[in-house]
């Protein structure tokens, strides 16, 4: 199996399949960045395409020497960072109470996708409190914690990704997670703990 | 506990720490109870996330994708900022081919700005868009072209222009096009009879497109045809490649053709209407045979107009 840089330099060479091995390759790590992002799939998909089109059309500016996911997730971000430019007039910090245009909270939304028989979203309590409490971190923090948690990057990674020093991204890895703790314990409060729920220690 | 030891107790979990401290902090969560709780609870957050699945893509993500390139590439060349190897439009080298000309039927609507007025093509042509202060110059170079021409032709009327070559090759292909053998069908769902061409055989799909052009039609290409095309000299395989990024394929199958959708929607807008195939020496070209029927009555005519001579 070819590696991501050998289809990149066969994509460059204007073989159209390898970048759909890519797009196969690359898609859902994709997907899910941007779905934790926004807990909207259609939005995610959007934002996701958006990705592979800059990569399609910028696809001569892909250097071998760095690695393929870092520039992919770079790619990433500058769409995100687009993204939330474009909507900023309209954006609004989204809680549990909080109801989209539907007229649904974020938990019945997350709920209504949790039916979706493709997705494997939960719909326990504690998942939305994991999901609410992700929505709640910073941007900085949240999307050091997704690339850590979601994409498996490592720290080094996910400082060429975002363009910042490693130290800074373990520091961001701790305060996301610990505001991600401390607001499972705001949301599940009674329970012993969501995380020791998660790992099977509760009641 | 401090920060700075809680920061190398999630790095440690995420196994970013260097082997040293590594060793250091495992040794002091087997004799410090509050090192190992924290541990366990860092471990536990993380296994709460790690509730949230992967979602899969939408079965419509990737046709939306291929839609969006191609409306991206589209966009780019017409506003020429296109950036990948080479232009998509092929840039043919002064050795013409037919299997050459098929893919230049865009590139020769644009070549045709340079004609002078003393040779018009009897069918019409578009122009491009738009652009502004390049159209005033091009258009002041075609005043000066004009005069030059005009002056060509009144002392050498029996000359050939050098500018008469891509209308030449136009009326190459009007021909080959007009004695290839040809047979019609219709469109059956989303395919069309090709009984003529082997099942198996495998076509690549061309959309040979310009607006309010003449030629627009659908080329394809079987593997054998598109290397004897890449081998031509005269082909710059760049941007053959390019263009080919942009093409489809399809396999014969129970002698029938399936023409994707956004070739059908481009070339076989009317569903009804009978769709014709040429079997031209180097390549097939399926035309929607009203379009077919327009180019053959446009026969495309060198037509020398004299200078006026102010009576």
């Amino acid at each position: 199996m070819k590696s991501d840089p050998e289809l990149m330099a066969d994509f460059a060479g204007g073989d159209e399949s390898a970048f759909d091995k890519l797009v196969k390759r690359h898609q859902v790590g994709l997907l899910n960045y941007f779905f934790r992002l926004l807990w909207d799939r259609t939005l995610a998909e959007d934002l996701t395409q958006e990705v592979f089109l800059r990569l399609y059309t910028h696809r001569e500016e892909y250097e071998p020497r760095a690695k393929f996911t870092t520039y992919l997730y770079r790619i990433g971000r500058n769409c995100w960072i687009d993204y939330l430019r474009r909507t900023k007039a309209e954006r609004k910090t989204r809680s549990l109470d909080a109801q989209d245009e539907e007229g649904r909270s974020l938990s019945e939304a997350v709920a209504a996708r949790a039916e979706d028989p493709r997705s494997t979203v939960g719909k326990d309590e504690l998942t939305e409190a994991v999901i609410e409490a992700i929505d709640a971190l910073p941007e900085d923090h949240k999307l050091v914690f997704i690339l850590s948690e979601v994409q498996g990057m490592k720290y080094q990674e996910i400082g060429e990704t975002l363009g910042i020093p490693v130290g800074t991204v373990k520091s961001r890895m701790f305060h996301a997670l610990k505001r991600l703790r401390e607001h499972l314990g705001r949301s599940m409060k009674g329970a012993r703990g969501p995380w020791q729920q998660a790992g099977g220690e509760a009641d | 506990m401090d920060e700075r030891l809680q920061e190398d107790l999630v790095a440690l979990v995420k196994d970013e720490l260097p082997a040293e401290r590594k060793a250091e902090l495992e040794a002091l969560a087997e004799r410090d109870a509050a090192v190992r709780e924290e541990l366990e609870q860092i471990r536990a957050a993380l296994r709460a996330v790690h509730r949230i699945g992967m979602v899969e893509p939408s079965a419509a993500f990737r046709k939306k994708l291929e839609q969006r390139i191609r409306d991206s590439v589209v966009h780019k060349e017409r506003s020429g900022r296109l950036k990948r190897p080479g232009s998509t439009a092929l840039r043919l080298t002064s050795v013409e081919s037919p299997s050459a000309s098929a893919l230049r039927a865009a590139e020769a609507a644009r070549s045709s700005r340079k004609t002078s007025a003393s040779i018009r093509l009897a069918e019409r042509r578009d122009r491009p868009a738009g652009l502004g202060w390049l159209r005033y110059a091009a258009l002041a170079a075609a005043m000066v072209l004009l005069t030059l021409t005009l002056a060509h032709f009144f002392y050498m009327p029996s000359g050939r222009p050098a500018d008469e070559a891509p209308l030449t090759a136009m009326m190459q292909r009007w021909n080959e096009r007009r004695e290839a053998p040809r047979w019609e069908d219709v469109l059956k769902g989303d395919a069309v009879a090709a009984a003529k061409i082997p099942d198996g055989t495998e076509l690549v799909l061309l959309g040979n497109y310009k607006e309010g052009g003449q030629e627009n039609c659908v080329v394809a290409y079987t593997e054998s045809q598109l290397e004897a095309l890449r081998a031509h000299a005269g082909v710059d395989p760049k941007d053959l490649e390019a263009r080919l990024a942009l093409s489809f394929k399809a396999t014969v199958e129970n002698g029938a053709v399936v023409v994707p959708p956004q070739l059908r929607a481009r070339f076989f807008k009317d569903a009804s209407a009978r769709v014709v195939i040429l079997a031209c020496p180097d390549r097939f070209e399926l035309w929607s045979e009203p379009d077919f029927q327009r180019y053959l009555d446009a026969e495309p005519k060198l037509e020398a107009v004299p200078p006026k001579t102010g009576s």
